[in-house]
C-alpha cells in the first residue's frame, strides 16, 4: 500500500470527524437557541396577565384616590410601555436590545406599582376593599410565577450561551450566525409588600 | 384497530427496514470498491478499507441522526421551527387546538403532550417523538384557522393513532437511515470540490491521489443520490400505508367522518394547501398530516384517494377555503368548561366492553374525558397548566392528609428547597384537591404533563428531588404514592429514554405478572371473591395455568416494584394480554376499586402503555 493512499485514508478519517462534529455544534446551536426562544413564551402569557389585570387595579383605586392622579397616569403609562415592549421582545427573543427595554419598563412599572400600594396604606376604606385585596394578591401570585419562568428562561439563556463558549463551538459560533450572546432577563426585584394572602 | 398489535407491526417493520438498509449499505459499499479497483490495484486491504469506511460513515451518521431524534418530539418541533404554545395561553385559537389535545389525551390516557405551532400559512400538522410519554403535536397557523373544531379534532385524532401506534419510532428510525446515505453524497461532494482544487492547483502533476480523490467523491456522489432515491420511495411506500390507518383511526376514534374528511377537503381547496416553506420539511415529510412536499416521493396518498376512502359519495368538489376564516366561540374555549355548544358526536348507545379500552379512544371516551375534567375545579386546571402552578398541584396531591405531623415536614421541605411562595400553593391546591376522587386526581396528573415540560433542566432536578423527599418523608410508600410516582417520572420521561417495548413473552414472565393479578385480587375488594377474581385474571392471561394465588404477603409494594422491570421488556402485544388479565381481575366484584385503579394506573404508566379511562364509567 503506498504511502499516498495511507495519507489519504488519515485525512478522509479525520475530514469525516470533523464533518460531523460540526454538523452536530450546528444543529445544537440552533436547538439551544430554539429552546430558549420557546421558553419567554410563558413569560410573556404571564406577564400579558400582570398588564391585563392593571386597568382593573386602576379602576378600583380610582374611587378613593382621586387626589393620586398623576402616580395612576404614571402606572398606566408605565403599563403601555411595559406591554409595547413586551411585544417586541416576544417578537425576537434572542434581540439583546428588546429584552433589555422589557426590563427597563417592567422595572419602572414594578416601582410605579409600588408607589400605589404604598399610597394605599393610608387609605383605610381602600386596603378594606375586597376587590383590592383580591387584585393585589392575583398580582403578587403571578409576578412568582413570573418569577419563575424567567428563571426557566435564564437557565435555557444561560445553556446557550455557555455551549457557545466552550471548545470547538467558540470557532464556529459566529459562523454559523450564532455571534450574539442570548441576553438574561433581570428584573431589578420590587417585591409588591404585603405577603399574598392566599384564598380562591 | 388494535394499537398495541400495530405497535408491535411497527416494530417488526422497523427491523425488516433495518435488514433493507443493511443490504443497501453493504452494495453501496461493494460499488465503491469496484470502481476504486480501476484506479488501484484491487487487493483484500482496498476491500477491507472501502467496506469498514463506507458502513462506518453511513452507520455513524444515522446513529448520530437517530439518536439525536429519540431524545424526543420536540426536537423534531425546534427543527421545524415550532413555537411552543402555552399551556395557559388565552389566544383563543390556540386554546381551541390545546383543549382538542387535552380531551383527546385524556379519553386515550395518555399524558397531554405539548403542542408547537408553526408560522406556516398551509393546513399541516404532524406527532413526533419516541413513546407516548415524550411524545409533540405540532400544527400550522393555518390549520389553526382554516378548520372547524370538528375538523381540527379529526386531524389531531389522526396525530395520536401514529402516537399510539407507534409510528413515530418508525419514523425516526427512516429518518435516520435515509439521513446516513444521503451524507455519503455530500461527503462525495465535498471529496470532488476538494480533487477539483487540488488539481488546479497542479496541473501539470499527474497525481494518483487526486485522481482517485475524484474517483471517490463521484461515486460516493451518485451512489449516495441513488441510494437517497431509493430510500425515499421505501419511505414514502411506508409512510403512504400509515396515512389511511391513521385517517381511519380518526373516524374511529371521533366517530365522526366530517371531521377528517372535512380537514382534507379543505385542505384541496386551499391554494397553500398543505405545503411548508421550513427548509428542514423534506427531513420530515413523512411525519405530516398532509404532503409537505410536491415530488414524485409522494409520502402520502392523493388528497381525492384519503377522502374516498372516508367518504365513498363525495362529490369530488372542493370548498373555496382562501375565504374561509373560522370563528373560534370564545365563551367555550377560553374558559376551562368544555360543555356548552360544541358539536358532540353522538355517543354509541352500546355499553362498553373493557376491551374496547385497547382499541384507542372513542367519541364516548372524549365525552367523558370532557366530564371529567369539568369535575375538576377550574382553578385547579388552570394552575396545572402553567409550571409554577403545575409542580404544585403535583405536591399538593402527595401531601399526607391523616398525618399532619408528615404533612408538616413535607411543607418544610418544599419551603426549604424551592422558590418562595411554592409551599403557600402547595397548601392551598391541597385544600381543594382533597376532596377530589382517585381518577380526578389521575386526569389532573395527565394534565401538569405539558406544562412540567416547559421546566428549565435544573428547574426539574429540583422538582424530582423534593418529589423523591415527599414521597418517602415518612419511611414507607403506600399505594397511592407508588402509583403516582410511577405515572409521573414515567409520563416525564425522567427514569429512562428507551425503547418502550421489549421482545420477552409473558410466559417467561409468568410469576410477574401473577404478582400483579394478586395484589389486584388481594387489594381489589370483597375478601370473600380474592379467589375467584385471581383466577378469572388468570384464565384471561394463558388458559392452561392453573397457578394459585400467592399470599397476599408476596403481592406488596416491594414485591410490585421487583416484578416491574420485567415486564417492562414484555412485546407490546403481550402488554395488552397483561393488562387485559388485571382487568379481568379487577372487574370481577362489577367495580373498580381506587386501590385496583392506582395498581392498574401505575402498571401502564410504568410499561409505557396508554391506560384509557373507559372502563371506569361502571364504577
Amino acid at each position: 500500500m503506498s504511502p499516498t493512499i495511507i495519507t489519504l485514508i488519515v485525512l478522509a478519517v479525520i475530514g469525516l470527524i470533523l464533518f460531523f462534529t460540526i454538523i452536530g455544534i450546528y444543529n445544537k446551536l440552533v436547538t439551544l437557541k430554539n429552546r430558549f426562544e420557546n421558553a419567554f413564551s410563558q413569560i410573556e402569557v404571564q406577564l400579558q396577565r400582570r398588564y391585563d389585570l392593571i386597568p382593573n387595579l386602576i379602576e378600583t383605586v380610582k374611587g378613593y384616590m382621586a387626589h393620586e392622579k398623576e402616580t395612576l397616569e404614571a402606572v398606566i403609562q408605565a403599563r403601555n410601555q411595559a406591554q409595547s415592549s413586551l411585544q417586541a421582545a416576544s417578537q425576537n427573543p434572542s434581540d439583546a436590545g428588546a429584552i433589555a427595554g422589557l426590563a427597563g419598563a417592567e422595572g419602572l412599572l414594578g416601582g410605579a406599582l409600588g408607589r400605589i400600594f404604598a399610597l394605599s396604606e393610608n387609605y383605610p376604606d381602600l386596603k378594606a376593599n375586597q376587590n383590592m385585596a383580591n387584585l393585589q394578591e392575583e398580582l403578587s401570585s403571578t409576578e412568582n410565577k413570573v418569577a419563575f419562568s424567567r428563571q426557566a428562561f435564564n437557565d435555557a439563556v444561560t445553556a446557550y450561551n455557555t455551549y457557545k463558549q466552550t471548545f470547538p463551538p467558540v470557532v464556529f459560533a459566529g459562523m454559523f450566525g450564532h455571534g450574539q450572546d442570548g441576553t438574561l432577563l433581570e428584573f431589578e426585584s420590587k417585591k409588591i409588600k404585603e405577603a399574598p394572602k392566599v384564598q380562591f | 384497530m388494535d394499537f398495541f398489535a400495530e405497535q408491535d407491526q411497527a416494530r417488526k417493520r422497523s427491523k425488516w427496514l433495518v435488514v433493507l438498509f443493511c443490504l443497501a449499505v453493504i452494495s453501496i459499499a461493494l460499488s465503491v470498491f469496484f470502481v476504486l479497483s480501476y484506479v488501484y490495484q484491487p487487493s483484500w486491504e482496498l476491500f477491507w478499507i472501502t467496506g469498514a469506511g463506507t458502513i462506518g460513515v453511513v452507520s455513524l451518521a444515522s446513529l448520530g441522526r437517530i439518536a439525536s431524534l429519540a431524545s424526543g418530539g420536540s426536537v423534531v418541533a425546534e427543527a421545524l421551527g415550532g413555537q411552543l404554545i402555552s399551556p395557559n395561553t388565552s389566544d383563543p385559537p390556540q386554546r381551541r387546538i390545546l383543549n382538542i389535545v387535552e380531551e383527546m389525551a385524556i379519553a386515550s390516557g395518555t399524558p397531554v403532550p405539548p403542542v408547537y405551532l408553526m408560522e406556516e400559512k398551509s393546513i399541516n400538522a404532524f406527532a413526533a417523538g419516541n413513546s407516548v410519554n415524550n411524545a409533540v403535536v405540532g400544527i400550522t397557523r393555518g390549520c389553526a384557522e382554516k378548520l372547524n373544531r370538528e375538523q381540527l379534532q379529526g386531524v389531531v385524532a389522526h396525530e395520536f393513532s401514529h402516537i399510539l401506534n407507534g409510528d413515530m419510532r418508525l419514523n425516526i428510525k427512516l429518518t435516520g437511515m435515509i439521513f446516513g446515505i444521503v451524507c455519503l453524497s455530500r461527503i462525495g461532494e465535498i471529496l470532488m470540490r476538494a480533487a477539483a482544487f487540488s488539481g488546479g492547483g497542479r496541473r501539470r502533476k499527474k497525481d494518483d491521489g487526486t485522481a482517485a480523490i475524484l474517483a471517490l467523491g463521484v461515486v460516493l456522489f451518485v451512489l449516495g443520490l441513488i441510494g437517497g432515491f431509493f430510500g425515499s420511495l421505501i419511505r414514502a411506500a411506508v409512510s403512504r400505508q400509515r396515512e389511511f390507518l391513521a385517517d381511519a383511526s380518526a373516524v374511529q376514534f371521533t366517530r365522526n367522518p366530517d371531521g377528517i374528511s372535512g380537514a382534507l377537503k379543505r385542505i384541496g381547496g386551499f391554494s397553500a394547501g398543505s405545503k411548508l416553506e421550513n427548509a428542514n420539511a423534506s427531513d420530515f415529510s413523512h411525519m405530516f398530516f398532509g404532503s409537505a412536499l410536491s415530488t414524485m416521493f409522494a409520502t402520502h396518498p392523493p388528497l381525492e384517494k384519503r377522502i374516498r376512502k372516508i367518504e365513498p359519495n363525495w362529490n369530488a368538489s372542493f370548498p373555496e377555503t382562501d375565504k374561509i376564516s373560522e370563528k373560534v366561540d370564545l365563551q367555550s374555549e377560553q374558559t376551562a368548561g368544555f360543555a356548552g355548544n360544541i358539536s358532540v358526536p353522538k355517543a354509541e348507545t352500546t355499553e362498553s366492553n373493557f376491551s374496547q379500552v385497547f382499541d384507542g379512544p372513542s367519541a364516548k371516551n372524549i365525552e367523558q374525558a370532557r366530564e371529567l375534567l369539568a369535575k375538576i375545579p377550574p382553578h385547579l386546571l388552570d394552575l396545572s397548566r402553567e409550571p409554577f402552578g403545575a409542580r404544585c398541584v403535583v405536591f399538593a396531591l402527595l401531601l399526607d392528609s391523616s398525618n399532619s405531623n408528615v404533612r408538616d415536614q413535607q411543607i418544610a421541605l418544599i419551603q426549604n428547597r424551592l422558590e418562595t411562595a411554592t409551599d403557600q400553593l402547595t397548601e392551598k391546591i391541597s385544600s381543594h384537591s382533597s376532596s377530589l376522587s382517585c381518577f380526578e386526581k389521575f386526569v389532573l396528573i395527565e394534565e401538569c404533563a405539558a406544562a412540567l415540560h416547559e421546566l428549565s433542566p435544573n428547574q426539574m432536578s429540583d422538582f424530582a428531588e423534593v418529589l423523591d423527599g415527599l414521597i418517602q418523608i415518612d419511611q414507607q410508600i403506600d399505594l397511592f404514592e407508588w402509583s403516582m410516582e410511577k405515572v409521573i417520572f414515567h409520563q416525564l420521561n425522567l427514569r429512562e429514554n428507551r425503547d418502550p417495548h421489549g421482545s420477552s413473552s409473558i410466559h417467561k414472565n409468568l410469576s410477574e405478572c401473577i404478582c400483579f393479578l394478586g395484589a389486584l385480587a388481594h387489594y381489589g375488594g370483597e375478601s370473600d371473591q380474592t379467589e375467584q377474581s385471581f383466577a378469572k385474571g388468570i384464565a384471561s392471561l394463558s388458559p392452561q395455568n392453573k397457578a394459585a394465588i400467592p399470599p397476599v404477603t408476596e403481592c406488596g409494594i416491594a414485591q410490585l416494584e421487583e416484578a416491574l422491570p420485567r415486564l417492562q421488556s414484555l412485546t407490546a402485544s403481550d402488554k395488552r394480554t397483561l393488562l387485559s388479565a388485571c382487568m379481568a381481575t379487577s372487574e370481577h366484584d362489577q367495580t373498580i376499586s381506587e386501590n385496583e385503579y392506582q395498581i392498574l394506573r401505575g402498571l401502564a404508566a410504568a410499561i409505557s402503555c396508554p391506560l384509557s379511562p373507559a372502563f371506569i364509567n361502571k364504577v
